[in-house]
């Protein structure tokens, strides 16, 4: 009696010992559902949650959990029936769940999995034979959707999408492999079936061009694509995606790139012609390269420089792609080097020199390989120099153009590289080998928001892009507009039909859990992130991490130099250091950024690995930095001229830096350093008012007033208190503000601080005047004065004259007033604060004229009276 | 056509120093280079208006009391507009500023519903420059951003247009020849027209229903007078002989409510003007009627699913434009 076996590429199909005739497929539907789920997640433990979700969904009956048990205990009964042998123990319990314990040959769809991934590979080396029949087998295990006879729940709807995924994958890379290998006249009708039963699938149409192209209908080429448009013009208003308007554009050039050599075979026919170190006289051009990344988006400029490079390439020179991880090099590397064919009739190779992550292809390997796919063959044993002389005779006189993906030193490098004119290279590398005199640089970057937009439409569907047009900017933004990232979030809602891209941004911006979040089946986007990080010498990661508690955005050297507690020479050093290793980037003036989810990782390594001690000792630095500058920033503006070196930009400084200002707060909070906390939110102070930064100033002031109580720093808590009064007198709130500048009154007479006292008391008979109680402004303003001995305090007493010099006002004393006024002068003049000269001079100016309906009472603040008792202004035309 | 706002200015002490209702005006400097007025800016400025929506206006306040009057918004912005431009500008005090374009939309309908106790109104606007000629701006642009108790609730925008005395009444002569100049297209009612019952139009006195009772013609369509008020120079004629501005917005407003009643039967006490797109095109003669003809177009839902109405308005005074106008009218219960 043979095993059981499990289909379910289609609908579900058990055949047992008895053979093929006899049917032992569940009739329950339930019961199909659970058996389901347990094959699709096959050696996985699934938990009795998901198993529970995925039979009621959600609305579980309050015995789900019993009634799973006895749905269990049927499974395994069918199961002993199928393989009286075995059959029990292929379903095993394991906490949280059930295993269902199978050889990957038992059950279909790992079958067609590892048939599907094995054809990749094939036809990522080339071999294109063994892609198409591996693929063609995968294709045809496909019954149906997956289990298409038992009711889904979320995991089962989600397993389908993705099986309908690699199917459509599958077929695809088969119709590749049959394209390369020169059957395009048989493709024809299966592409035109194909495309017309998925009308928006337009790598079939693409397909289909190509076929029609080099079976030499050019116009039924073109008309297949004119047709596509229409239709996605008429669907869905959005025009073909940039792969099929490039490919428009070659056959309407006649691109002699898009046609297949004469011989029409694959690398692998190429790689068993040749001995005795001789190429195959058949080598194809464009033998090896694997296909263009069918949704490659953007990039134009920096292809069209490449272009130019290796087609002015003098003799030992090669184009070095780098940029951060994720970034899309290798994608652009081959993008790069198919546009670039009709420059290298010879052909062109493609290598990845660290296909095992951390272990580089030694370049003798990586010798032996290239000639291999060139056909070459070479004695066994043979040593170093005479790999080396093989391959530049292999190059000499040709053109040929290699693609070297993932270089890790320039010991690795240099072999390979040709050396003599006509043959070129294009290198991908996270860092740039310093030492070749004909390194031709080019840098990628995250990609800019239009070209996310596009790489994501193309990734996930136009229609995915335009559902939802602004939660998917914002997804894009969390993705730091990285390509790996955004592949990952589009294969994510392809697989997850149910997912909205809104609910997508929900996960993603928690960023504890984002870049966990940015993963889907083989594609990662932490891994490479995290590789590059450990890549990076001890104190560079040191430094990355400790990068991490800056926000997100560009930040100076000064505030670097903070957190990393060190002196600015040795700080360049490290940032330098970091650029080379493509974990940050150089923002131009405004500083340096370390790209959006490089920090997410910065922050996830900081809390894993530095401790709270020296987390905490950054903050404070970081506090202290923010707070020097504030003040020196304040001090240039109101034209105090400090010493020292003066901040760029100062008038723009809070406005660019204020979130960054209010997180160092929080985190100082957060981490305990209360006096740091003070210490920044004393400084900001004049800047939150200046600018009416009204949440600022409430969030940092609210953290400040608990920091000042923690640490009993009644100081602190009053001129807080009073701070707070201001905020809530600015945005009228008057009980708030008659709260607040009370108790900061109460602390102060307690503690004697007078220049606070003062200041409370300027604020309440504010208030007062408010209500029209005149009296009370009168005694308030007396007992401030009193607060406020000249020359003490000068900047209190500046506050007690100008509130005096208005009362006069309101009492129609003008030559009073103008006495006050001229007080407030001279104050602002001692203090050297312009800000306040010249708003003592227009207050001035007020006392003489006469006041208006309304009042500059505070610099920058002007009391209106209430809606409709001011007059307005008419209308005109322009 | 000039037409005066809401312009009554209290005698004697109270000029905002003493008493309940005040509001603050902020400035919000970007530099601090520009923080005195003797430098005036020409980049983007930024000012908040805050302090308690009114609870007893004798407009904006007329009426069933369901909602603070959105009209707040444009209200604003024409008060302190003008002085804007004179204060951080450097516009001269001699040149008046005339509105000629305001649009505004109401984002969240929920924060307009009027509740117990003072509500606190908060208006952001920034103010940037246009046509500046030898460092003075001929106009100002205004984005404006509001919130009532702290929730985000209207944005607009705002055009203001400053005009040298001289260019100005030469203006208003103009304006006042050619409305007369050709008695052939005379446009006046065809006898006597009473106003509309006030609870036609959201508000309760008489003294504030400021269109006629409507004359029908096809497909929904509309055609009132304008009625200025005689007890409210608020809603009635300037000095100079125009209908004022908030007068000609309370008639877009009023209009539109009636319309949104006839053609999709919206409740007038729960209807309110969720959008308003007005166009002034020429000064408003007060000696003469304005026609205000309605067009309703087809109803619809807002993204909460309550029932809209959107309207295009024509103010006309013997067959010249006045004034252009698109609203929407939402019923919020």
């Amino acid at each position: 009696m043979g095993p059981v076996r499990f289909r379910i590429l289609g609908p579900m199909e058990i055949e047992g010992g008895a053979g093929p005739g006899v049917s032992h497929t569940p009739k329950a539907a339930k019961l199909r559902a659970l058996l389901g789920t347990l094959l699709v997640r096959a050696n996985q433990v699934v938990s009795v949650e998901s198993l529970v979700t995925e039979l009621w969904q959600d609305e579980p009956p309050r015995t789900a959990t019993s009634t799973l048990h006895v749905y269990v205990s049927q499974l395994r009964k069918l199961l002993a029936t199928v393989d009286p042998a075995r059959g029990r123990e292929l379903l095993r319990t394991q906490p949280p769940g059930y295993r269902l314990a199978l050889a990957p040959d038992l059950l279909d769809l790992s079958v067609f999995e590892g048939l599907h991934r094995l054809g990749r590979e094939a036809l990522a080396d080339g071999r294109y034979h063994d892609a198409a029949d591996l693929q063609s087998r995968a294709v045809a295990l496909l019954r149906g959707p997956l289990l298409s006879d038992t009711p889904h729940g979320p995991l089962l709807e989600g397993a389908a999408a993705q099986l309908a995924e690699a199917g459509a994958a599958a077929l695809d890379q088969r119709i590749r492999a049959d394209l390369q290998l020169g059957r395009h006249h048989e493709l024809i009708a299966e592409l035109r079936s194909l495309a017309t039963q998925h009308p928006l699938r337009e790598e079939l149409h693409g397909h289909l061009m190509l076929a029609l192209y080099r079976a030499g209908r050019q116009a039924e080429a073109l008309q297949a694509f004119a047709a596509l448009r229409k239709l996605l013009v008429a669907e869905l208003a959005v025009e073909p995606g940039p792969p099929l308007q490039r490919l428009h554009r070659r056959i309407l050039a006649g691109d002699p790139g898009l046609l297949l050599p004469a011989t029409g075979q694959g690398g692998s026919a190429a790689a068993r012609n040749g001995a005795g170190g001789t190429a195959s006289p058949g080598a194809p051009a464009g033998a090896a390269l694997p296909p263009a990344d069918p949704v490659f988006t953007g990039r134009d400029t920096a292809l069209a420089r490449v272009e130019e490079l290796l087609r002015q390439a003098p003799a030992g020179s090669f184009v070095a792609v780098t940029g951060q991880p994720g970034v899309g090099k290798t994608a652009f590397a081959l993008e790069a080097a198919h546009r670039s064919g009709p420059a290298f009739p010879d052909g062109r190779l493609f290598l990845d020199l660290q296909p095992e992550p951390g272990h580089p292809l030694p370049a003798t390997k990586a010798i032996s390989t290239l000639l291999r796919r060139r056909g070459v063959r070479l004695a066994h044993g043979a040593g170093a120099g005479e790999l080396r002389d093989a391959w530049q005779q292999q190059l000499m006189g040709r053109q040929l153009l290699l693609v070297l993906d993932n270089a890790d030193s320039e010991a690795q490098l240099r072999p390979l590289l040709p050396t003599t004119a006509g043959s070129s290279a294009i290198v991908t590398t996270r860092r740039l080998p310093a030492g070749f005199g004909g390194i031709r640089p080019v840098l990628l970057d995250a990609l800019d928001p239009e070209e996310a937009r596009l790489l994501f439409a193309a990734a996930a569907g136009p229609e995915r892009a335009a559902a939802e047009p602004a939660a998917v900017r914002e997804l894009l933004e969390l993705c730091g507009r990285l390509p790996l990232a955004i592949r990952v979030v589009a294969a994510q809602l392809t697989a997850r039909p149910h997912w909205s891209a809104a609910s997508l941004v929900d996960r993603l911006r928690d960023e504890r859990f984002r870049l966990g979040d940015l993963h889907i089946g083989e594609l990662d986007a932490r891994t490479p992130l995290l590789r590059a990080y450990r890549d990076a010498r001890p104190e560079l990661r040191r430094a990355f991490r400790l990068l991490g508690l800056l926000p997100a955005g560009p930040f100076g050297r000064a505030a670097a130099g903070a957190v990393l507690g060190l002196p600015p020479a040795e700080t360049a050093r490290l940032l330098d250091g970091l650029i080379e290793d493509r974990l940050l980037v150089d923002a131009d003036r405004a500083g340096h950024q370390v790209p959006e989810l490089l920090r997410v990782l910065a922050v996830e390594r900081l809390d894993e690995e530095e401790s709270p001690q020296d987390i905490g000792d950054a903050i404070e630095r970081l506090c202290e930095e923010y707070a020097r500058t504030a003040e020196q920033v304040s001090a240039v503006l109101t034209g105090a001229r400090p010493g020292g070196e003066e901040p760029p930009e100062p008038a723009g400084w809070f406005t660019r830096e204020r979130d960054a200002l209010v997180g160092a707060v929080r985190q100082a909070h957060r981490a305990g350093r209360l006096t740091a906390a003070v210490r920044l939110v004393a400084a900001l102070d004049g800047h939150l008012e200046t600018h009416a930064a009204w949440d600022a100033w409430a969030e940092t002031h609210a953290l400040a007033l608990d920091a000042a109580r923690r640490c009993g720093d009644r100081g602190a808590e009053v001129r807080t208190l009073r701070s707070l009064g201001d905020l809530a007198w600015q945005q009228r709130r008057l009980e708030e503000a008659e709260e607040h500048y009370g108790l900061a009154r109460r602390i102060a007479e307690e503690t004697g601080q007078r220049a606070e006292l003062s200041r409370a008391l300027v604020g309440l008979a504010e208030l007062r005047m408010d209500t029209g109680d005149g009296a009370a402004v009168e005694a308030l303003l007396t007992a401030a004065l009193a607060a406020a001995p000249d020359p003490a305090a000068p900047r209190a007493r500046f506050d007690v004259l100008r509130a005096l010099g208005f009362h006069a006002l309101a009492a129609g004393d003008r030559t009073r007033a103008g006495t006050r006024f001229t007080a407030c002068l001279d104050l602002a003049r001692t203090l050297r604060d312009r800000r306040l000269e010249s708003f003592a001079r227009r207050a001035l100016r007020t006392a003489r004229s006469g006041p208006g309906h309304r009042l500059e009472v505070r610099p920058g603040v002007w009391r209106l009276p209430g809606p409709g008792r001011s007059p307005g202004r008419p209308f005109s035309r322009a | 056509m000039t037409v005066e706002s809401t312009a009554i200015v209290s005698p004697g002490l109270d000029h905002g120093l003493l008493g309940h209702a005040t509001r603050h005006l902020i400035h919000c400097p970007p530099s601090w280079d520009h923080h005195p007025l003797e430098a005036p800016s020409g980049g983007e400025q930024r000012f908040l208006l805050t302090g308690d929506a009114p609870s007893t206006h004798p407009l904006f306040n007329d009426g069933p009391g369901h909602f603070h009057d959105p009209q707040l918004v444009t209200e604003a912005v024409q008060e302190v507009g003008e002085f804007i431009g004179q204060q951080y500008f450097g516009v001269p005090a001699d040149r008046p500023g005339l509105f000629y374009r305001v649009d505004f939309g109401v984002t969240e309908v929920a924060a307009w519903r009027a509740r117990r106790g003072a509500a606190r109104m908060t208006t952001e606007l920034r103010a940037t420059a246009a046509n500046t000629v030898n460092g003075v701006p001929r106009g100002l642009d205004f984005r404006v951003a509001v919130s009532l108790d702290d929730v985000p609730c209207a944005t607009g925008i705002a055009s203001l247009v400053f005009v040298m005395p001289g260019l100005h009444r030469t203006q208003v002569a103009h304006s006042r020849w050619a409305v007369r100049a050709v008695p052939e297209l005379a446009d006046e009612p065809d006898g006597p027209v009473r106003p509309v019952e006030p609870g036609a139009v959201g508000r309760a006195s008489a003294a504030n229903a400021v269109v006629s009772e409507p004359s029908r013609s096809s497909r929904g369509r509309l055609s009132t007078w304008i009625m200025p008020s005689r007890d409210n120079p608020a809603l009635g004629a300037t000095p100079d002989g125009h209908l004022t501005g908030t007068l000609l917005l309370e008639s877009l407003r009023q209009a539109s409510v009636l319309t949104a009643g006839h053609a999709a039967g919206l409740a007038p006490e729960r209807a309110l003007l969720a959008s308003c797109e007005v166009r002034f095109r020429d000064y408003a003669d007060a000696e003469l009627p304005v026609r205000c003809a309605t067009v309703p177009g087809p109803g619809g839902r807002d993204a909460a699913g309550r029932p809209t109405v959107p309207v295009t308005l024509t103010l006309t005074q013997n067959r010249r434009t006045v004034a252009e106008a698109r609203t929407t009218v939402v019923q919020d219960f």
